[in-house]
């Protein structure tokens, strides 16, 4: 029981309170029901697109985790120097003003030294925390900010590439056309995040209008569970499924859509001998083969129709092949039968695959939306984790999205949609606006982006000025070098100038979520201060020196939970665009404070307000009228208050959306079919990643590293991971992890509602293997098993024969296994399969810097008594 | 029917007749013709180290653009900090937000108009990481 919700209300109340969840980056809209101080029931609200008034059983147990009583409620003060796993931190209470002092102090001398001492974290859960974090490192001055486990599991390669093909953080199918979609380790409208509610209910209506949905995955669990046809396939070879079916839709098939590929690619383009577009000597325009007045001209002065595709031509003296042709000819070494080999998924069925695909596509045909007409393609090929979270993360996922530009199904009716890339905003004020454009070689960039640059063009490799090294590696978002086991080597090597002192944590559980908890604690324990905005005592607050109680979801106050529109709340397809709030239903307990606020004090404090307020003008485009002022004092609902205004008119403030929670207004076909309407070109030949790759090469080579090129080509390749290359007798599984819908990330472990249909799932906290395998090697179900890897890393549990896994796939539920006291419910349950994963630039990706996060381990029995 | 994809939609002009709310417009109100444009800088975070007083003051000459602005910033702080700002081909500024009179600019060319008053460039580095 929340004892100052009695202060909260003053009379009697039974009221519906218009919120914003946070169990999930969803964000699904929500309607909290508070009797007389106390919420007793959580729904999802109808009048929102986000979420479509649906909630999963993640949404409606977050009153067990508002009401947990081990929320924390007073700052805390560590009184052991020691920091490890096994230290006990000694903590002590201590009072707000105790803890701003000392924050305050060691932040301003850092700041006066070199700001980039200070690296900020934060958990992805709660996409409306990224603002005022982002704002406050800004206006600090520091580049480093990371989002723990986060990009370096999902994001490098899914976002990267959705944002260079689709200008949106993730891809999906248009669900409400669709007819046929191919799910490689995706889980889009089967699983937290991502639209999550809102996909769900489209998933399903479009299961029953007949969407034919095929899922490749190594273990048949929520998306494939629902599908029309499960594909096993072995663990991180998905790229080489789809390259295969490129290669029978191109080349055996000979279906592609061309005039998709020559007026919105870069397929036309010629490409010279150096891999380069070949480019006008007048102009640098690269060049095509216009087929019309058989010359090579600048892609701008030729009509898309008479672009040649193939063929062999001669411009500058060189001879050159439009990209096309490059792709066709790269595409015939992935024959079906060489897919069968990487794979395991038959010959047969990859022709068959493809062959469905290409045809379901109906090249050619139209549809009218709303009086609109427009390009019909109803096919989709979606990826996302499963797919990319390896060492050849960035080809994985590009060839899946390759399936889909071959038959310009790429937002277009039916299609593979980026969600949502384009919005013209509110009818009445033109806010949020954000819309894709052309780089002068007439490739799109992105309408908006949340990562270190826009994903295309990339920034030019440089000198690190970052701890992460993204300088060094442009295709790269996030970095495992924050926590990796080489860090201090490769700082030296890029000569770094400083190293990160202070750490502000808000929310995230970097020992659960990234990598093995050793090397992770090794980098905690490096900071000389770190700081722990927090709802309770994680195993990464405890490595803080102070902890500040936090609020939670019901109590917090944020101005714009869907926003961005093109990140994972707002669902793809037409309907509704909808801006939600988040409101504070239950009021502080104990001594828990808003961190928004205590950032804007800290700012003060510290003595850069102005910047902050600069920072918060550039983060939420305030209009000129609704700016921040100076180095004025705001407090966090005046912020809110100017960017609900600025966005939306005078007439709905802060004030109007506690009322309604939600504006809403229809999303139009020129939005979400809008690639026919744009003159953009997105590349299916990465010219530019050679570039990347040079620039990158010139800088570490010289200093002992060498740049594996392979992963630097312009053209999608299947490149094996460490686990494909073993050869050690007995590790004969490959250990992979995937996000159980029952959870989200490590955070919602210490919910007892949620833990208590974990146990009842059979999945959620044990280690799945094939059934006929398991039997074969003497395993019996429930049997206690170690799980170890080639390097001895080790995780212990109970086993699960299922006949829904890949005979050599061994499937953990992620992200469990809490040992800290402070969340009792979450402790010692489950496995936490991070402990397999090794942090080094060895296990990494080489160009986008994502962890592989497959490992061939072998399985032996345990002994009794496990817990 | 197969129907040439793009030649299907009619309107494809759509996105281009449309300006983005927040793009940054000329001044309310230019000087006189010919007249110096006297610009007020004002660099957040990052850019304002010790060396910095806010606000720099600058006079650049009638028809100034904003990569007039930042070349000003480079000659007077060095490459790096103008590394920082802008993409190496000088005309794009990927990892910093820059508001002329306190609308977004969206690239190097934006012009710079003064009123009455000073024209405004604020300058701020935004360099984030998002994962998910």
């Amino acid at each position: 029981m929340n004892a100052g919700a009695q202060d909260f209300v003053t009379q009697r109340d039974d009221v519906w309170i218009p919120s914003t969840c946070a169990l999930c980056y969803g964000t699904c809209s929500i309607l909290v029901h508070r009797v007389d101080g106390t919420a007793i029931k959580i729904e999802g609200n109808p009048d929102s697109a986000v979420g479509k008034g649906r909630l999963c059983g993640k949404g409606v147990s977050g009153l067990m985790s508002h009401y947990d009583p081990n929320r924390l409620t007073v700052p805390l003060r560590r009184t052991n120097p020691k920091k490890g796993i096994d230290e006990d931190p000694g903590w002590r209470e201590i009072s707000w003003v105790e803890a701003l002092d000392e924050i305050a102090s060691v932040l301003k001398r850092v700041r006066a030294e070199d700001p980039r001492k200070l690296l900020i974290q934060r958990t992805t859960t709660v996409l409306a925390a990224r603002t005022p974090l982002l704002a406050f490192g800004a206006a600090f001055g520091t580049p480093n900010m990371s989002t723990s486990g986060g990009g370096l599991h999902c994001g490098n390669g899914a976002h990267l590439i959705s944002g260079i093909m689709h200008s949106s953080w993730s891809i999906v199918p248009d669900f409400e056309h669709c007819n046929y979609s191919i799910y490689f380790g995706a889980s889009k409208g089967h699983g937290a995040g991502h639209a999550s509610a809102s996909n769900m209910k489209l998933a399903a209506d479009a299961r029953t209008r007949g969407m034919k949905m095929v899922v490749v995955d190594p273990m048949c669990n929520y998306a494939s569970a629902k599908a029309t046809e499960w594909v096993p396939v072995r663990v991180g070879t998905d790229g080489a499924l789809a390259l295969a079916m490129c290669n029978v839709m191109v080349n055996e098939l000979g279906i592609v859509d061309g005039p998709y590929l020559q007026a919105k690619t870069n397929a036309p383009y010629l490409i010279g001998p150096d891999k380069l577009y070949a480019r006008d000597p007048q102009t640098n325009k690269p060049l095509v083969w216009d087929a019309s007045a058989k010359a090579a001209r600048p892609f701008t002065d030729v009509a898309a129709e008479h672009m040649a595709l193939e063929g062999d031509y001669e411009a500058n003296g060189t001879r050159c092949q439009p990209a096309f042709q490059k792709l066709k000819d790269h595409l015939q070494k992935f024959t079906p039968e060489w897919g069968e080999r990487i794979t395991t998924v038959s010959a047969a069925t990859i022709r068959r695959l493809g062959t469905e695909f290409a045809r379901e596509a109906r090249i050619g045909s139209t549809i009218v939306v709303q009086g609109v007409t427009l390009p019909y393609r109803p096919v989709a090929a979606i990826a996302f984790r499963g797919a990319q979270g390896h060492m050849n993360s960035l080809y994985n996922f590009l060839a899946v999205d390759l399936l889909n530009h071959l038959v310009g199904a790429a937002d277009v009716v039916g299609s593979c949609l980026g969600f949502n890339p384009t919005c013209e905003g509110h009818p009445e004020t033109g806010r949020p606006y954000h819309v894709p454009s052309p780089d002068a070689d007439g490739i799109m960039k992105a309408g908006m982006w949340m990562g270190y640059h826009l994903p295309y063009p990339p920034e030019k490799a440089r000198m690190p000025d970052k701890t992460g090294l993204q300088d060094v590696f442009p295709m790269g978002m996030c970095s495992p070098f924050l926590e990796s086991d080489d860090q201090e080597e490769f700082w030296q090597k890029f000569e770094l100038p400083y190293r990160t002192e202070v750490l502000i944590n808000w929310g995230a559980n970097l020992l659960l979520s990234i990598a093995n908890s050793e090397a992770v604690a090794r980098s905690l324990a490096k900071f000389k201060f770190m700081v722990s905005f927090d709802l309770f005592l994680t195993e990464t607050s405890n490595f803080a020196d102070i902890v500040l109680p936090d609020l939670g979801y019901l109590q917090q106050l944020d101005s714009r939970t869907s926003f961005p529109f093109f990140f994972c709340s707002m669902p793809g397809g037409m309907g509704d665009w909808s801006w939600t709030i988040r409101q504070p239903v239950l009021p502080p307990e104990g001594q828990q404070r808003a961190f928004q606020d205590v950032l804007l004090e800290l700012a003060e404090r510290v003595g850069f307000r102005a910047d902050y307020n600069a920072a918060f003008n550039t983060a939420l485009n305030l209009k000129p009228e609704y700016r921040l002022q100076g180095d004025r004092p705001y407090t966090w609902e005046q912020v809110c208050d100017a960017e609900l205004k600025s966005n939306f008119g005078p007439q709905r403030d802060l004030a109007w959306f506690k009322k309604k929670g939600v504006i809403s207004w229809p999303k139009k076909p020129e939005e979400i079919y809008w690639r026919p309407f744009l003159d953009v070109r997105v590349p299916i030949y990465w010219d530019f990643l050679v570039t990347v790759g040079e620039q990158t090469a010139a800088i570490a080579e010289p200093r002992g590293l060498k740049i594996p090129r392979e992963y630097y080509q312009p053209l999608p390749d299947f490149l094996p991971c460490l686990s494909h290359c073993c050869k050690t007798p007995d590790f004969d599984f490959y250990a992979f992890y995937y996000r159980d819908t029952m959870h989200t990330n490590s955070y919602t472990m210490e919910n007892p509602w949620l833990d208590e249909a974990a146990q009842l799932d059979p999945y959620s906290y044990t280690i799945a293997i094939n059934a006929d395998v398991g039997r074969s090697k003497g395993l019996r179900d429930g049997a206690p098993v170690w799980v170890e890897t080639e390097t001895g890393r080790k995780v212990r549990g109970r086993l699960k024969l299922t006949q829904g896994i890949h005979p050599e796939g061994l499937g953990i539920a992620a992200c469990a296994g809490h040992w800290a006291e402070g969340m009792p419910m979450a402790k010692d349950k489950g496995i936490a399969y991070n402990e397999l994963l090794e942090i080094d630039w060895n296990h990494v990706s080489p160009v986008n810097l994502n962890l592989d996060l497959c490992a061939r381990v072998k399985v032996t029995l345990a002994q009794e008594g496990l817990q | 029917m197969s129907v040439r994809w793009d030649a299907v939609v009619k309107n494809k002009a759509y996105w281009s007749s449309r300006r983005a709310p927040d793009a940054a417009a000329a001044g309310t109100e230019a000087a006189g013709p010919g007249a110096p444009v006297e610009v007020q800088v004002w660099l957040f975070g990052r850019l304002a180290g010790p060396e910095v007083t806010n606000p720099l003051m600058l006079q650049l000459a009638a028809g100034c653009a904003l990569r007039d602005v930042i070349g000003e910033l480079g000659r007077r702080f060095g490459p790096d900090v103008l590394r920082t700002l802008v993409s190496e081909s000088g005309e794009s500024f990927n990892t910093c937000r820059v508001f002329v009179n306190g609308e977004a600019a969206r690239d190097m060319a934006t012009p710079i108009c003064a009123g009455p008053a000073a024209a405004t460039v604020e300058i701020i580095l935004f360099r984030e990481i998002e994962g998910g």
